[in-house]
Formats: C-alpha cells, structure tokens, sequence
C-alpha cells in the first residue's frame, strides 16, 4: 500500500515538475500570464506531491516493510527507531528522494515568496528550478527508486526486485525477508549521521535558488540587482546550512573514524567543500554589484559555478568517479548526472558570454584604487576560486589526469593540500583584516593604517604571548598572526563604532552595540561571523601543526607517556549493547603531571565484523586529549592505545557556533524591499513583462499584479 | 704491566659490547612504524593514510614496514619498496617524476597564473596617476535618497537604511555632498586627520550608507 | 559614466567573433568533461566473463615465470586472492583439492596475489599446503587488466585462451569440481 501511494506521489510529481517548466517557457515566449499562473500551480504542486511521496517511505522504514527494497537494505529487525528514521536518508534512493523533497520545499518557497516582487525574473526561475527537480525526481523514478519491491516467483522461489509487479509474481512472506534484511552501516549510526548529511543537502539544495534567479535574470536579461537581492536571503540560509553541515561533518570524523582527525582531504569532503568557498566568495561579491554596480559577470561566474560544483560534487559522491570512504555504492546515476551537470555548466557559460558580449554585465564605475574595497574583494574572489581550483585538482583533476595520461593511479594525500593550501589561507586571512577597513571608490592608505593600528598592536602582543609559551615556527606565526588580526579588526570595528556612539549620543554600552545591530545587521552580523571563521582558523592552526601522538602496547597498570600527560591502562570491560553491538572498552586512567584529570573509556564497537573505533576524549579549550583503542588481546590482557594530544581543537566547534550566531543575526533583515528594476523613463511604452525573448528587457511601470488571473 | 696499561680491559670490553650491540636488530617502537606508515595510504580503504587504517591488509602491510625497521631499511627505502610493488597509489604524492610533477608543480603554476592574471586585470582598470588629483575633487560619495525622495540627513538616519534602499539605485552618479553634521570646508576629500566622535559617527554614517 | 538605463541598443555590441577568452574557456571547459567523461568510462569496466583472456606474466614464488599465454592447450584456474582476504582461506581447501584431482589431466591452477605482501603469502601457502604455483601481482597490472576489485575472484580459462567461467567472490564447494567437469565433457563432446 505504502509503496503505491509513495510511487503513485512521485510519478504525479515529475509530471507536474515536467508540466511547470513547459508552462513556463511557453508562458516566456507568449508572454501570457496564464501560462505563468498554470506554470506557477504545477510548480509548487511539486512540494505536497513529494511530500507524499516521502513520508509513505518513512512510514515503510518505521513500520518495517520488508517487501519494499530500500527498507530491506538499510534497516533489520533490531534497528532502533531513531536510525529508522535517518536510514530515509542512508543510502542512495532514499537519499536522492529526500534530496528533491528538500529542492521543492526551497522552490515552493521561494516562488511563492517572490511572486509578486519579481515578476519578470519568474518564468525562468520556475523553469531552471523544475528543469532540476524534473531531472532529479526522474533518477529517482527510473533509476534508483525507493519504491522497489521484493517479488516472489511462486514457481521458482526466485526473488527478484523490481518497480511494478512482474507477471505471475507474488509479493514474498514478510518474515523471510525481515530475516535477511541487512540493516544500516554500523558507521552511521552516530548523532552526527543524523544531522550532518539534511544539513549538507539543504546547503547544497539551497543555491538552486540563487542559480535559477541568476539563470532567469539571463534569459529575461534583467540584470539589475534585482536576481541578487531576491536571493541574497536563500544565499546566506544555503551558505549557513553548508557550513553546518561541514563543520558536523568534521565533528562526526572526530569522533567515530577513529584517526585523531576532523578533515582528511578526501575527494568527496573536498567535493563539499568546493561549492562553500565559491559561495563564501559570492555573498561577498554580490555586496559591491549591490553598493556599485561592479563586478556583475563575476557574480555570475560565482553563483553559476557554486551550483556547478554542487552538482559536480553530488554527481563525484554518486557515481563511484572516485573512490573514496564516503561514496555511496556505484550505481546507474553516474551518466546521468554527468550529463546534466556537463549541460546545466555549459549552457550557463555560455549565458554568461552572450550577455556579456551584448554589453549587459558592463561595470557601472570603474576601478580606481588598489586599496579600493571593489578591488579588495577582486582579490577575494581571485583568492578563493584559486583555493577552489587547487582542491579541485588535487581532489580530482591530477589523479583522473595521470590515471588517463599515464594508466597509473596516484593518491593525491594529505601532503599536497598542506603544500598547496596554506598560502591562500593566509591571503583570505589578511584580506579578512583589511578589506573592512577599506571604502568604496578610494581609500588612503593613511586611513587604512588608523583602522588597523590597535587591531595590529593587539595582534602583536598576542604573538608575543605566544612565543612565550615556547611556540616556535615561522608559518605559526604567519597563520597566527593574520587570523589575530582578521578577528581584532572585526572586534574593533564594533568597539569603535559602539565607542562613538556612546560618546556622542549617551548611549550605554550595551545599548549602543544593540544599536548598532539593529541598524546595519548585515556588516555587524558579518563581523561576528569573521570573528567565528578566526576562532576557527585559530583551532585549525593549532591542531593541525601542533598535533602529537604515541601508540604503544600496555599491560594492565602499564602507562604510555607524552608530552606532560601520561594514560594508565587499567583493565578492560565486554559488554553488548542492545542493538547487539559487541562492546570492547578499556579504562584508561589520565594523569597530567601525575596528577589524576579523569577517567576515559575508549572502546571498539563490534557490528557482526563491521568495527567502529570510538574514542575517549577529554576536551579543554587548551587542548583534546584523545585516546583510541586499537588492538585486545584477550590472552594476555593487552591492549594497543593511541593517544593524542590535539591542541586548541575545541575552538572549532566553538568558533562553529559563532558563526552561526553571526550568520542569523546578519540575516535576520526585516521587510524585503520593494522590486529594483529601475523607474521607467515616460517615453518608453508599456511592455509586456514577459516579452523577453524577442527584445531586451524593457522595464515595467510599477508592480503587475499576477494575482488576478487571465491576461 | 703498568696500570695505564689496565684501561685497556674496560676499553676491550666496551668495544665488544658496541659490537655486539650493532649486531642487535634495534628496538622498534610504534610510533617508528607509524612513522613510515603515515606517509602511505591504505591500499583498500581509500584515502585513509595507512598508519590509521586497522584492517588486516593494512595490519599486515605494517608488520612488514616493522620487519624492515628491524632490519635496519631507511623510511625512504621502506616505501620506495612499497610503491615498487604496489604502485604510486600508496604514497600521498606520486614518486614517479612525471606524476610528481603533473600533481605538485602544476598548481603552483596556475596559481601563480591566476595570480598575475588577476592582478594584470585589476591594474589594467585602474585610472593613470594623475587621475588620482581629479578624484580628489569628486570625491565618491553618492546622494543618498529614500523611496520617498527625502535625501539623508539626519542623525537616525541610520534607523532608515535597510539594506534594500541601496539596492534601489545601483547607478551612483557622483555628487559632492558635505556630511550633514560638519560641513568640510574644502572641497576635496581628504579623511579627517583625528576625528572626533562627531566626525568619526559622520565618516561612520557615510559609509553605512555606502552599504 | 555608463547609464545602464538607456536601452541596450544604443551601447555598442562589443567585438563579434570569439575572442582569446572565449575560446580558452570553451576548450578548458570541453576538456574538463571529457577526462571526466573518460574516467567514468574506464570506472565502468566490467569483469571478463567472457572472451580472450588478457595475457600476463608474473614471477612465482618457487622461482621462474609464468605466462598465461604459454598455457595455450590446457584448462587454466586463475585465482585472484590475498593473505589478508578472511574468504580466500575458506576456498583454500578447494582449491588445493582441485589441483590434486585435476592436475593429471593438465589443468593448470595459478593464484595471483592481490596487495599482498610476500612474507604473509609464503606463511599462507604454508598453512593451507598449497601445492599448485603462486606469485604476487606486483605494480597491480594484472588485477588492472582483469578488472579485478578484490579478492577473492577466479576465472577458468579454456585451453583457446578464452574466459569460460568466472566467479566472484569465494568458491562454493564443489563449484570447482563441477564446472571444471563439465566445462570439459563439453569440451570433448564438441571436439
């Protein structure tokens, strides 16, 4: 029954996909609201109909419906029922289905939202934003679908699996299959597993929207600011989700993979984090376009590519292109998602060079000064598509090249991103610190050294502080130094503006920092998120270069020494927790300059053969100390520790949750305003909004109204 | 025999214990292992570096990186080894020269590329030296206007400046405007030499509007 | 200063043509689909399960050569397996059995190391007492032109070269047996 229903749901909801991008190309080219209003219906139809379809497939994977295939293969009968409800998004059908349900929530909501505001940018939005989802529901349905089941040739005692029931096919007894079926992998089954794969897909789905706005603005050739304002909101809500996302992700390899680690440069972590650095530089680019009217064919650039990489990354994951830990199983998507996202990149430049050709992305105001912000932010953009580009090839271009070129298979590891990386980081730092500190159109470089001079100084009392605690190494002090100094300049941009204020106009402190939030939500909001990306950049710096570890064999009582700290194996405990996992755990005793701090409990958790590492960890702002247990031998009461000592790492999680905070509070804006497509000049007649495809755009007198139906 | 003579014993002994303890396969620690280890990568389990994977290929693959060890073999030896028999995929960069190559230096190479090819672009745009007087007298600031029309003046004006108004006229044409509060009596645009409260809130204020 | 409200005819198109920017990006773009393009195809490389054999050499542990081409005129078991492949040591038995039954009659059993280390295979051969030759794939280039993805994987060849069998994964028992028996009453009543 469920899967009927949920098959049934999936199959209206292509159709209605397939019908809105019809109605809104032809309504572009007729230039009848009629078509819109019909392309409008179906589009967000999308969103109910899959909704549908979603929860017949969370309500088979709760009441355990063996028959249904996904069901079978991802949860078993001791499958607690939290897991059951984050298996929807375990493995390849169900994920790809929970993928689209979350694009046509975006889409239903952002069409809805900006209906009446950007009436000439609509039917390309609806197009571009059902074109993917039509694509997408159609792997689901044709591909990898969810709704296969198990059917029982009562004949042979085949069974086999498949969409519609077979001739002469029964469905098989529940019980057999509910015996055999295979359950989730033992490594998702973590609270990080539970957030951080929504989280990323809502990063990821989330800049559809600016795409199809981007997309839309080019065929209609609006390209004032208006496609930018429209999805300055959904840029950021994408922006945060992904970053979330990523920064779970890490906690997640922390704490379960058992390396001491929280990145591993591997090619599908590398495939997520191309289309965050991307779309970083584009909710920085879009602010001069807004301010100036500069920089229009790198905002595009910018956002095209962001959702390029999305789709690159989502198809890289998918398709098996490149092994890695996190790939899903290969399977038939492969080719398509390569041509579609091959076609989505290649149409889209294309865009780009035509309107740029016909003179339509020309810069309103010309550069005029190297310490300029428009410049500044130039180099930001030039910064990061340069970090995109280099993780690009590490990740995949060199080993695809040399695997072509020479049939050898290279690994590209760890070293490389450490050689490559580090140089642009510290770019992005210093350009951080001083980009807000610049103005648009000039900046004198006097000015620039009145902002930065006691952010600099407290930044170098800060270095000092460090090489008192016997730091040492140059690129510590270069990585240190410009994250210092990017976070002092955003503290002290608030102190100082908040200084003013309160001198001037008797504000109290606290009133006049609120105030200042208030009225610019937007540069304050992002200088906390600054100051979160610093406390980040402080923790990476610090767990990254200064890093330390032991492993060695330990008797009972015996103790593995590092650093000032030294751990105590004091015996071992087996235990099977109720989801039958065989538990492995050592009592570890840690002692810091002989004094006890605690008592950790590492452990091995034993799924039927799959073993999970879980460490024991003591976390303090100064450091981690982290213990994995690697090995028992039972015979002898043995055990192998790896200990690590992780300085400064809990500032990421906690420079994590900065960002968030600043991020919410920058995007907490109130109204939206009015549409921005320029006032009319009288002479020029009234137009058809949708009469985009025979002429340039003309712009249109005040709002039209596409609530009232018929044109 | 004088006594000198009698250093002779220990020193005897003291050779043939170096000897001997030559001879010894020296003591190999775990964390020598992971040494080596940690600039390989697990041949199965991809990407995962091969001192932090425990299945029993790489289990293996270690004690017979400990073997080496032993027996004396250099790290570089050890996985010149590995990479001889497994290929260059077991080590995070390439060995062979023309990999080596197509993976380090051809980022750095581009990256220098984008480098100068976006600082050509930027300083292509910029105006001439002497643009730079002609600036002064126009100085950057727009006129800002309200939907309504009002120009920006007073002191709350900060209360009025939502981040769409801006967006309604992306075009600035280029005014001079006196900020509201000190009006400058020169009419270039240099930066106040120690602003005031007042004038910093007005500089302040200037800029929040260019938001 | 540009006025972007004026209508878009009055501003002069820009040059026609594809410029050196243009072209760059179109040719950066089209290369980077097609390595791609061509590593899925590659990924997408199936198992022989039928057909020629590709050829290999390899050196065998007991010294010597072996070269598949050379077997030409007899049954060939090639087994792709690994000391560190929990699998392969259930099959081992099987294996072994099979040569001592079939090696009269000329069948020919080789197993191919797969990331193996010498040492552990030496010890696994002596702890199965594995008779028939083995030898380690060094540089992966066998396992690379048999498609091989893990171990343990065996192929059964036919004295023509040509792949008759293959099975994935460890062998059932009797599988071998069986399919080396009639792959060879087959062989006969055609002959």
């Amino acid at each position: 029954m469920l899967a009927e229903i949920g098959l049934a749901a999936l199959m209206l909801a292509f159709a209605s996909a397939l019908l809105a991008v019809g109605s809104a190309v032809y309504a572009a080219r007729s230039g009848q609201t009629r078509w819109l209003v019909s392309a409008r219906n179906a589009a967000v139809a999308t969103f109910p109909l899959l909704t549908v379809s979603v929860a017949a497939l969370l309500a088979a994977l709760l009441t355990q419906q063996y028959t249904i295939r996904y069901v079978w293969s991802v949860t078993d009968t001791s499958t607690p029922m939290l897991y059951r409800f984050t298996a929807l998004w375990g493995s390849q059908a169900g994920s790809i289905l929970f993928w689209t349900w979350l694009m046509s929530l975006f889409a239903f909501s952002a069409i809805l939202i900006n209906w009446r505001r950007y009436p000439r940018l609509m039917p390309g939005v609806i197009a571009y934003t059902m074109a993917t989802t039509t694509f997408f529901i159609g792997l689901s349905l044709f591909l990898e679908n969810p709704f296969d089941r198990w059917w029982l040739d009562p004949v042979t005692g085949e069974i086999i699996g498949a969409s519609l029931i077979p001739p002469g096919m029964i469905l098989p007894p529940m019980q057999v299959l509910a015996e055999q079926s295979r359950g989730l992998n033992p490594l998702l089954r973590h609270f990080g597993m539970i957030i951080h794969p929504p989280m990323l897909y809502l990063g990821f789905v989330g800049f559809v929207i600016p795409f199809a706005f981007a997309m839309a603005a080019m065929t209609s050739r609006d390209l004032s600011t208006g496609w930018i304002v429209a999805t300055r909101r959904w840029s950021l809500i994408a922006w945060l989700f992904l970053s979330l996302g990523l920064i779970l992700g890490g906690r997640w390899a922390y704490d379960v993979l058992g390396w001491g680690g929280y990145w591993g440069w591997d090619p599908v972590e590398n495939a997520a984090f191309l289309p965050w650095l991307l779309g970083t530089a584009f909710i920085h680019s879009v602010m001069i376009q807004e301010k100036r009217g500069m920089l229009k064919v790198w905002n595009l650039v910018l956002v095209i590519s962001t959702f390029s990489m999305v789709m690159f990354a989502t198809f890289a994951t998918r398709s098996g292109l490149i092994d890695s830990v996190h790939a899903f199983a290969r399977s038939e998507v492969g080719v398509p998602m390569f041509l579609f996202w091959a076609t989505i990149t290649g149409v889209s430049s294309y865009l780009i060079l035509i309107r740029r050709r016909e003179g339509l992305l020309r810069d309103d105001h010309p550069f005029t000064n190297i310490l300029s912000r428009e410049t500044l932010f130039v180099l930001n953009n030039v910064v990061f598509v340069a970090l995109a580009l280099a993780i690009f090839w590490g990740s995949f271009g060199a080993p695809i090249t040399s695997e072509l070129v020479t049939g050898t298979e290279v690994t590209i590891g760890t070293q490389y991103y450490h050689l490559v990386t580090p140089p642009l980081f510290l770019l992005m730092y210093l350009l951080m610190g001083i980009a807000p500190l610049s103005a648009y159109g000039m900046t004198s470089l006097r000015r620039m050294g009145m902002g930065i001079q006691y952010p600099a100084a407290a930044t170098l009392v800060v270095l000092a502080l460090i090489f008192m605690t016997g730091t040492r190494g140059l690129g510590a002090f270069l990585g240190y130094g410009f994250t210092f100094l990017a976070g002092f300049v955003a503290i002290w941009e608030i102190l100082r503006a908040a200084q003013a204020r309160v001198r001037s106009k008797g504000e109290s402190p606290i009133v006049a920092v609120l105030a200042l939030f208030r009225r610019n939500r937007r540069r304050y909001g992002g200088y906390i998120v600054h100051l979160g990306v610093t406390v980040i950049g402080i923790g990476v710096i610090g767990s990254t270069l200064f890093q330390d570890h032991t492993e060695n064999l330990l008797r009972v009582g015996e103790s593995l020494t590092l650093q000032d700290y030294s751990i105590r194996y004091d015996g071992i405990t087996l235990a099977t927790a109720d989801d039958t996992r065989q538990m492995t755990i050592a009592d570890v005793t840690v002692l810091r300059d002989g004094q006890e701090i605690t008592r950790l409990r590492p452990r091995i958790d034993d799924f039927n053969g799959m073993a999970m590492t879980i460490a024991g960890q003591h976390s303090t702002l100064e450091n981690d100390v982290y213990i994995l247990l690697n090995n028992y031998v039972e015979s002898d009461n043995t055990v192998r520790l790896w200990l690590y000592i992780n300085p400064l790492v809990n500032l990421i999680w906690w420079g994590g949750l900065i960002l968030i905070v600043g991020t919410l509070l920058g995007g907490w804006s109130g109204e939206e305003s009015a549409p921005l497509t320029p006032k009319p000049s009288s002479s020029q007649a009234k137009q058809d909004p949708f009469d985009m495809v025979k002429s340039p755009a003309r712009p249109f007198e005040g709002e039209r109204d596409l609530g009232a139906e018929g044109s | 025999m004088k006594t000198r003579h009698l250093f002779f014993i220990p020193l005897t002994l003291l050779f043939f214990a170096f000897a001997a303890h030559a001879q010894e396969p020296r003591p190999v620690t775990y964390d020598d292992i992971n040494a080596v280890a940690s600039q390989m990568y697990c041949p199965d389990c991809e990407n995962v570096p091969l001192d932090k994977c425990f299945t029993s290929v790489c289990a293996q693959w270690k004690r017979e990186i400990e073997a080496e060890l032993v027996i004396g073999a250099s790290s570089e030896q050890i996985v010149a080894g590995f990479v001889a028999r497994f290929g260059d995929q077991v080590v995070g960069v390439p060995q062979d020269p023309f990999l080596r190559n197509i993976a380090l230096i051809a980022p750095v190479v581009f990256l220098i590329l984008t480098l100068a090819v976006g600082g050509y672009a930027i300083w292509s745009r910029l105006p001439g030296r002497n643009d730079v007087a002609e600036m002064g007298e126009m100085p950057m600031i727009s006129q800002m206007r309200t939907p309504h029309g009002a120009s920006v003046q007073d002191n709350d004006s900060d209360a009025q400046i939502s981040d769409g108004d801006a967006s309604e006229h992306p075009v600035r044409t280029t005014h001079g405007l006196s900020p509201p509060e000190n009006p400058a009596p020169s009419a270039t645009q240099r930066p106040p030499a120690s602003p005031s409260d007042a004038k910093y809130l007005a500089q302040l204020k200037q800029d929040v509007d260019r938001e | 200063m540009h006025n972007p409200d004026s209508s878009p005819a009055h501003i002069p198109p820009s040059r026609r043509g594809l410029t050196p920017g243009t072209l760059f990006l179109g040719v950066a773009l089209f290369g980077v689909f097609a390595v791609i393009a061509l590593q899925m195809l590659r990924n997408n490389a199936q198992p022989i399960t039928r057909g020629p054999a590709p050829d290999f050499s390899m050196a065998l542990y007991e010294g010597g050569e072996f070269r598949l081409s050379a077997q030409r005129g007899q049954w060939v078991v090639v087994n792709f397996w690994g000391s560190w492949c929990g699998p392969c040591r259930d099959e081992a038995p099987e294996l072994q059995a099979a040569w001592e039954k079939y090696q009269a009659a000329g069948v020919v059993i080789v197993g191919v190391g797969f990331r193996d280390v010498e040492s552990a295979a030496r010890q696994f051969i002596r702890e199965y007492g594995i008779s028939y030759p083995n030898g380690n794939d060094d540089g992966l280039r066998i396992t690379a032109r048999y498609a091989v993805t893990g171990a343990p994987e065996t192929y059964v060849i036919d004295p023509d070269g040509n792949v008759q069998a293959f099975l994935l994964g460890p062998l059932p028992v009797g599988w071998l047996d069986t399919t080396l028996t009639d792959l060879m009453a087959e062989r006969e009543a055609e002959l």
